[in-house]
């Protein structure tokens, strides 16, 4: 037995020192994902969440509006606290909805980092969008991005930390096309595949944070710049084609909503009471208003979306919400605007009966009513939980759960069914049920909630949660939205 | 970005990744896994992390094994690399038989002997990271040797044969 033992140790050390002496080419630390990614830092996202949700709960809804508009939010709470309000608590604020100041213009000073979600952020740099001609503009902005060494707000990270050069920037149309190059002729070499495709995301955004730019060209050392991940389709490409969701919100009226729920006499007009920001997420909050301005029902009422390109509002699409049907029917024109310069959202136009967001780009966007007299719009959010018929709100992507806890989200699906299952490492379906969302096949989302237990899961505790949609034609998967976590 | 992260990342990545490099044979793969587990370890915290060596290389493993995709391209390389090596002089061309014959064990035989003999855990360490009863550790870790020496002794037969 020991002589056994001796054996296997003499065999486990020459096999150490195989291990140690092959040749690898680490990353120092300067260069590492540690060092890059400040948002790492701090506590646990769930457990922020989870404490967020249990305040919020505990408070009612006073801490959700972070930008109350008006008294009438902070008087009258209850209409909020519904069962859709485990909901909305759950995707309550984190310390990523952070104040602006007052802002008097859009913003073009702007480069693009990226979100722990994947999602480009636009960051301010002092005078980095200056120059008499867009050529020299965006050239300023390639070069304030290219040689950019933070800070970077919480929750973002940069990949600009590479050896390229702006060498010519040259604009047809509405295409820039970005000539880099390195110092020493090599192409740059990546730590991993996620920087090249990070990288190719802010030079997207940056280059057609230009107005009147929507589509880019980049080479680098005169070749086709490439990465594994986005390399398969071709150049120019424009800012949806890297945002990192799967799919592009609504785009035009036609694919925009309209709804009319309201029964008896609805209100006439609306008002915006909050906008809220939780990463890649903005989420702004209406109220239906009598003529007094007290709450009241929701008159019937459109949201869509459209590409624009506007010298005040700024932005590259803009998200509209009006009451149609009223008989005094007008958009308004522009009222009272408001620069946000906070991405995804640009500027805020009210008009007497409709409320125009600007926005970065076409993210996926959705409406829902927790009550007859408010309307919510959430644009964007974690890509990963996000598809056109599920949005997961928690819990957060890559977190730890116990093996019991709540699923929540929105969901647009056949009769408001929204199927989960859970899969361990193999691929082994492990738990699996369904819960009925709020509202079921229509223009609006419906909220859904349900807390579910999966067996303990043994090493590595890592399972993926999926939630989609059955189809009604064929019984197919639809719109399926994977969250890895971590069972403990 | 100080308070003992750096100094945590200059003495634990160079062996994490090696171990990671040994268990999955792809450089990038193990590269990958390496800088996400010390991510994670932020996100964990460091004061929650009882042996933060430990700790990572459990991670670490978790990660490599984790996408079926790398493991494909993993084999691709490995293939590749074992045509590419020279036949330089004996040791090295132990050490490297040893490495190919680690590759051939199931993966969480290789974790676990690397655990043992690089990281130089303990039994009972291994147990409760690697979940494993903690009584068949040592019968599990044998039988691992045991094949990677058969392995190891038909490798250098097949070399001999060949010369």
């Amino acid at each position: 037995m020991s002589e056994r033992h001796d054996d296997d140790e003499i065999l486990g050390r020459a096999l150490s020192r195989a291990i140690e002496t092959q040749d690898v080419e680490g990353t120092p630390y300067e260069r590492s994902r540690l060092a890059v990614r400040p948002l790492r830092r701090g506590l646990p996202v769930w457990q922020m969440l989870g404490a967020a949700a249990v305040l919020v709960l505990a408070v009612a809804f006073g801490a959700w509006f972070t930008r109350p508009t008006a008294p009438v939010v902070a008087t009258s709470p209850t209409p909020f606290v519904t069962p859709s309000a485990v909901t909305t608590a759950s995707v309550a604020p984190t310390a990523t909805a952070s104040p602006t100041p007052k802002q008097t213009a859009v913003d073009h000073d702007r480069i693009y980092v990226i979100g722990r979600d994947g999602v480009p952020v636009g960051v301010h740099v002092d005078a980095s969008g200056s120059g008499n001609s867009a050529v020299d503009r965006i050239a300023s902005r390639l070069r304030a991005l290219l040689s950019f060494n933070g800070p970077l707000p919480q929750g973002v990270d940069s990949a600009a930390h590479t050896a390229l050069q702006v060498r010519s920037v040259t604009t047809a149309a509405d295409l820039a096309t970005l000539d880099l190059v390195t110092a020493d002729g090599r192409d740059p070499v990546f730590a991993s595949e996620l920087v090249p495709v990070m990288l190719a995301k802010q030079l997207v955004y940056t280059a057609t944070e230009e107005p009147g730019i929507r589509r880019v060209t980049i080479t680098v050392n005169g070749r086709s710049f490439q990465t594994q991940v986005l390399g398969a389709t071709t150049w120019p490409k424009e800012r949806e084609d890297v945002f990192g969701y799967g799919l592009r919100g609504p785009v035009g009226k036609d694919n925009g909503i309209s709804f009319s729920a309201a029964t008896g006499a609805p209100a006439n007009t609306f008002a915006e009471r909050a906008m809220t920001f939780q990463g890649s997420l903005a989420r702004f909050t209406f109220e239906g208003t009598d003529a007094n301005g007290k709450a009241a029902p929701f008159a019937p009422f459109e949201v869509w979306m459209l590409p624009i390109e506007d010298a005040t509002l700024g932005g590259k699409y803009a998200l509209t919400v009006n009451v149609p049907f009223d008989t005094n029917y007008a958009t308004g024109g522009v009222g009272h605007v408001e620069f946000v310069n906070q991405s995804p959202v640009v500027a805020t136009a009210e008009g007497a009966r409709s409320f125009t967001i600007t926005l970065d780009d076409a993210r996926p966007w959705r409406a829902y009513m927790p009550d007859p007299q408010h309307l919510v719009v959430e644009i964007g959010g974690d890509p990963r939980m996000v598809s056109d018929r599920v949005a997961l709100a928690a819990p957060p992507h890559d977190t730890a759960v116990p093996t019991t806890f709540t699923i929540s989200g929105l969901a647009r699906t056949f009769e408001a069914n929204v199927v989960w299952r859970v899969k361990d490492t193999t691929g082994k379906v492990i738990a699996t049920g369904h819960t009925t969302a709020s509202i079921g096949t229509s223009a609006l989302w419906g909220t859904f909630s349900t807390q579910i237990t999966v067996p303990p899961v043994t090493f590595p505790g890592q399972v993926a949660l999926e939630v989609y949609e059955v189809s009604p034609k064929d019984g197919s998967e639809q719109g399926t939205v994977s969250v890895p976590l971590y069972v403990r | 970005m100080t308070d003992g992260w750096r100094e945590l990342y200059e003495t634990e990545y160079p062996r994490l990744l090696r171990a990671l490099l040994a268990i999955g044979g792809d450089p990038d793969a193990a590269e990958d896994a390496a800088q996400e587990a010390f991510v994670k370890a932020h996100r964990t915290g460091l004061e929650r992390l009882d042996r933060p060596g430990a700790w990572l290389l459990v991670v670490g493993t978790r990660e490599l094994l984790r996408s079926r995709r790398r493991r494909r391209i993993e084999s691709e390389r490995w293939a590749e690399r074992g045509m590419n090596d020279a036949p330089g002089t004996d040791t090295a061309a132990d050490r490297a038989d040893l490495i190919a014959a680690l590759r051939q064990l199931p993966e969480r035989q290789r974790a676990v002997v690397v655990a043992r003999y690089y990281y130089g855990l303990s039994y009972d360490e291994i147990g409760r990271h690697f979940d494993i009863k903690s009584g068949t550790v040592g019968a599990t870790l044998h039988q691992a040797i045991e094949r990677l020496r058969q392995i190891q002794i038909a490798g250098r037969l097949a070399r001999g044969a060949m010369r």
